[in-house]
This record gives C-alpha cells, sequence and structure tokens, in this order.
C-alpha cells in the first residue's frame, strides 16, 4: 500500500513504553500485548477509560501497570464515560484553561462489555460521533469472572456455562458497528505489530469514532499453554479464523489475506476449550461446521 | 470440634477445589460444614486462598477466616511472600504444607509436611493441579475424614469439575496415595490468641464517599508487587545468538523486557511471570527456560 506510515517494520515499534511489569493478569496474556502496542501508537496523551473486565485489573488499587490515566466506569457504561471525559476536555478548551491538549480518549473493553453489557451505549456513543478510541479485546468469553459464556463465544467453545461446547455462533461486531457508518474500525491481532501500529496511526487521522476489535488469546479461559499466545494469535490469522481487515466510512478493506489458509483444526488443537472435538471421540460435524463459516467467509472477499 | 482452615497456594493448583474437597469429606463424616474460596483475581500463578469451617456443632460464622486453627501451604514459596500464609495462624496451631524436604517445626508451629506434588507428578503425569492430594492431605493431617470419605469426597468435586473418568480415577488414586502415607498433626490448642507474624494487611479507615472513593495519585507503580514470585520457569538470553531483533520486547505482555541503547534486551526479573512467549517467539533461539518443565 503506498499509505504513508512511520511503521515500516518490526524495528520501527516505538521503544517508549506506557506499561510497567508487575499487573495483575496472568503470565502470557494476550490481550496486554494488544493495549502495550497500541498505546505505543497513541503515545503518551492518552486517558484509558475501562470497564470491568481483565484489563480492568491493569489499575488494581493501590497499584497501576499504567503510565498514562484510566478512569473505571460501570460495565454498561464505558462510551458514557468516555464522552464524559471528551466532553470535559472541550470545556476546559472553551473556557481558555487549556489551549491543544491533544489527548487522545481510548476506551478498552473486553468482548463482555462490548459485545453484550456495553452495546446500547456504545451504538449512543457512535450515533453521537464521539471523537474516541474504542478497543475491545476479544477472548471469546467473560473471562475475569471464570469464562462465562459471551455473545463473543464462537461455535462448539467449552465456556463455564456452556460447558459441552456453545452451539451459537459469535455475533459479527465488527459489522454491527460498521453498520452505524463511523469513520474507522479494525480489527488488530497481537503476533501482526506492524499491522496494529499502522492502524493505531491511521485512525488518528480521523475525527469521531474509531474502533477496534483485537484477538485477546487467554490460556487461563482457553486452557492454551501461555507461551504460546502468539502462536496461536498467528494461527487465528492464518487459518482465517480472525481476519484482519479495516473499514473507512464503511468501505472494507483487508489488510492481510492468508494465501493458503490453514485448516482451522491447527488452531483448535492447542485448546483446553475445543478438547472436546478431538477427544474421547472426533467431533469432525462440527471441526467440518467450523471450517465451512471460515471458507464461506473468505470466499466473499476479494483481493 | 470446632476447626477452621485455611488453605493457600497458587491460581492453578486446584486451591478452591481443595478446600471443597476437605468440606464435602468431613460432611460425609456427618459434620456441619463451611467451605468458600477468596473471591479475587484468581489468577494462574497468583496467590489464592479458600477457607472450610468444620464444626460437630451449627456453624455460625461467615465470611474469610483470619484466626485459622490450621493453615495448608501448597507451594512453598507462598511463605516468602506478604501477607504470609502464616498470617493470624492460632498458637498451638498446625501447618500443612506440600514440599519435598521433611520440616519439623515451622515459625515455632507444628508442620505435616508430604511432597504432593511429586506424587502428583507420578500418578497425574503434571505437577499442577494438585487439589485431590492437597485435599487429601489435609484430611489425613488433621485427622477430619477417613479414607473413604476422602475418596467419596475426591470423586465428587473431580466429577463436578467435568473431568474425564480416566483423570477422575487417578486423582482417587493420588488421594488414597497420599491419604495413606501422609503423618499427621495435632493442634494444640483453638482457644488461644492468635500470634502476629510478619506483614500486617493495611487496614483503611472509614471516610466519607467523596474522599473514600479509591484513587491512584501514581503512575506505574505496579513494578514494586514483584511479580516474578508467579515464575515456574525462567526465561535467560543468550546474548552470544542475541540479534537484537526486538521480537521478545515486542511482545512481552508485561513489558518486562526493556532495551538498552543498542536495542539489548534486558529481563526484569522482579516481575517476569515466566510466561516464556520470548523463549517460543525468538527466532535465533537465543532464550532459554531454566528450571520448572516447559511444554
Amino acid at each position: 500500500m503506498s499509505e504513508q506510515t512511520s511503521f515500516k517494520t518490526l524495528r520501527d515499534t516505538p521503544i517508549s513504553e506506557y506499561l510497567t511489569p508487575g499487573s495483575p493478569l496472568c503470565g502470557g496474556c494476550g490481550g496486554e500485548i494488544i493495549v502495550k502496542l497500541a498505546l505505543k501508537a497513541l503515545g503518551p496523551k492518552t486517558i484509558l477509560v475501562s470497564v470491568p473486565g481483565c484489563l480492568a485489573l491493569f489499575e488494581l488499587y493501590p497499584y497501576t501497570s499504567l503510565k498514562t490515566p484510566m478512569l473505571f466506569a460501570p460495565f454498561p457504561a464505558g462510551p458514557a464515560a468516555a464522552q464524559g471525559i471528551v466532553d470535559g476536555i472541550e470545556a476546559l478548551v472553551s473556557k481558555g484553561r487549556v489551549s491543544n491538549p491533544g489527548v487522545k480518549v481510548l476506551l478498552l473493553t473486553g468482548d463482555g462489555a462490548a459485545y453484550d453489557i456495553g452495546l446500547q451505549a456504545t451504538s449512543a456513543a457512535i450515533h453521537r460521533g464521539l471523537d474516541f478510541y474504542y478497543l475491545c479485546y476479544d477472548n471469546e468469553a467473560y473471562g475475569n469472572t471464570g469464562f462465562q459464556f459471551s455473545g463473543s463465544t464462537p461455535l462448539a467453545a467449552s465456556t463455564s456455562t456452556t460447558p459441552a461446547g456453545s452451539g451459537l455462533r459469535k455475533k459479527d461486531l465488527f459489522e454491527i458497528w460498521r453498520a452505524h457508518n463511523p469513520p474507522y474500525v479494525a480489527t488488530v491481532a497481537a503476533s501482526r505489530p506492524v499491522d496494529l501500529l499502522r492502524k493505531f496511526e491511521k485512525a488518528q487521522r480521523f475525527r469521531g469514532p474509531k474502533l477496534f476489535i483485537a484477538l485477546g488469546v487467554c490460556p487461563t479461559g482457553w486452557g492454551s499453554d501461555p507461551a504460546l499466545t502468539v502462536r496461536l494469535d498467528k494461527l487465528a490469522v492464518e487459518t482465517g479464523i480472525f481476519p484482519l481487515k479495516e473499514a473507512v466510512y464503511g468501505r472494507v478493506r483487508h489488510t492481510y489475506i492468508p494465501r493458503s489458509r490453514k485448516p482451522v483444526e491447527e488452531y483448535l488443537r492447542h485448546q483446553r476449550r475445543f478438547e472436546h472435538l478431538f477427544k474421547p471421540v472426533r467431533r469432525d460435524d462440527l471441526i467440518r461446521q467450523i471450517q465451512e463459516d471460515v471458507d464461506r467467509y473468505w470466499e466473499n472477499v476479494r483481493e | 470440634m470446632k476447626l477452621e482452615l485455611r488453605l493457600h497456594g497458587r491460581g492453578g493448583q486446584g486451591i478452591k477445589t481443595a478446600g471443597r474437597v476437605v468440606g464435602t469429606a468431613a460432611f460425609h463424616e456427618g459434620y456441619h460444614v463451611q467451605d468458600s474460596p477468596m473471591y479475587g483475581p484468581e489468577r494462574r500463578g497468583a496467590h489464592v486462598s479458600s477457607f472450610v469451617r468444620i464444626s460437630d456443632e451449627q456453624i455460625e460464622g461467615r465470611g474469610y477466616i483470619f484466626h485459622p486453627d490450621a493453615v495448608v501451604v501448597a507451594d512453598t514459596s507462598l511463605l516468602e511472600t506478604s501477607p504470609s500464609p502464616l498470617q493470624g495462624l492460632k498458637k498451638g496451631g498446625a501447618i500443612i504444607i506440600n514440599t519435598p524436604g521433611g520440616v519439623g517445626a515451622l515459625n515455632g508451629y507444628r508442620v505435616a509436611a508430604y511432597d504432593v506434588s511429586s506424587s502428583a507428578s507420578r500418578i497425574l503425569g503434571r505437577r499442577g493441579a494438585i487439589s485431590a492430594g492437597v485435599g487429601a492431605l489435609a484430611c489425613k493431617a488433621l485427622g477430619v475424614a477417613g479414607l473413604e470419605s476422602v475418596l467419596e469426597a475426591v470423586k465428587d468435586e473431580m466429577h463436578e469439575l467435568g473431568l474425564r473418568d480416566e483423570v477422575v480415577e487417578a486423582n482417587i488414586r493420588l488421594a488414597e496415595e497420599i491419604y495413606r502415607n501422609a503423618p499427621s498433626v495435632e493442634i494444640e490448642s483453638t482457644t488461644q490468641r492468635e500470634e502476629i507474624t510478619t506483614a500486617k494487611i493495611v487496614e483503611i479507615p472509614y471516610l466519607e464517599p467523596s474522599s473514600s472513593t479509591s484513587m491512584i495519585l501514581n503512575l506505574g507503580n505496579s513494578r514494586i508487587k514483584r511479580t516474578g514470585a508467579w515464575r515456574s520457569s525462567t526465561p535467560v538470553i543468550d546474548y552470544g545468538r542475541c540479534t537484537r531483533c526486538m521480537i521478545c520486547f515486542i511482545y512481552c505482555p508485561d513489558a518486562c523486557i526493556s532495551l538498552d541503547e543498542d536495542l539489548t534486551p534486558r529481563i526484569d526479573y522482579d516481575n517476569c511471570k515466566g510466561c516464556l512467549i520470548c523463549f517460543t517467539e525468538c527466532p535465533v533461539k537465543a532464550v532459554k527456560a531454566e528450571g520448572g518443565e516447559v511444554a
């Protein structure tokens, strides 16, 4: 692509770090990598808003793992709290108390808030054209409370409330958000940091809602080896299960199209939440169904 | 009898389930029983505790147990953390501990020690989830339940977790082996006042809501929490092979790897949780994993 970017290779990853070690998050947390990289692109003048979810634990009184401020809001009210901060800054500017603050507001929620509990407030915030960033780290269940089923849990995944595997398909949040016609919606993955940095860089050109969905590989909830977090993330992208794309004012473009998609099985096999697809008896019917969903998605994708 | 028991371990060891095994086993013996886990961030590797009350009368108490008659410590490294698992343990109380070495006494308390992890490693093929073993050890050491009740409790609780039959069977074998071989320990008194051990939990006085909203007036201070104690294996960089490619720095979730000016990576061992993403992702295999098992 001929777009201007300061992120061409991994080497361009900013050295500055806005997270500090010692967070109470699980070892090998995929969501944490996403936030770490996103903040590198957004820079130090970022105010975070969080709602109940694993990553709200960046702040666990009296400690914080962030070098930027964070406000903690009730579960359904993340976008409303973000609106409050944006309005507050605007008020300070109009009163002449600050000039050109250049502050970015980043709302950080899990899939529970993004897909279910906070969907209404998000819809309203996009509708109002709120100038903010929204990052949903999607670990496909309510991870912080013991991994219960959410609107994002994929077909056949075992959670503590769907122990035999979910019978429902994941909601398509990208399309739900895109239907509101915001200036920028994108999906990002930890295993493709350059793509992630570029998208957060590109989003800064737009005024209004800038929305991101990131796959948050969850060793604790998915039952995967923490050391394989980035590997799994890579497999999600290479099998086509997690497509990397962006939509500028509704126009979708895939930023990475896996040339020969790996079979979904390679991704499923490393996770205890899909263990029941392989033993005691192999469930070819379900594996095939998951594969067909992925194939059908990509059939409609044009380069 | 009136017994208050507190169990400590690391997230992933099955401390909540171990408490349930003890509770259920004592229930099968005919006692009044209450068991509950501490609600909080039960993260893999983090300090996790659960509570059991056993009595031959109706139990009036509720909530956390601050002054237990006995504590179970499933991971010895927790003894060096603060607050200590021994905090509030009554004088004359007992410590039940999972350790390979024999321990006579600890801080003046009587100790029942058994190497649950090694038995688990042999019977289950893993050292991690040892709830059945820890539960059986506690029941034997304190004499709160007989073998039959313990095995029945293990079977119930393991089935409730949705484990496969062969895994449940292995856990029953583990519980039986430990129950047959573990030592017992006498509790001297359950009425004396507690002895104050090392650190104290900070007590926060009541304040008006306007001033008591928890606000952290600091940035990035979590470094002093030293999550390095969560680690079971340690990544070590071979600087001779390292090509300064930045990949470990980019993928370390906790920002525990920082770069020198010449891009040489440095690991913050005080906080590294040992997830070993750097070990898996290093393209030239310059990161070695030392100690503990590596998948």
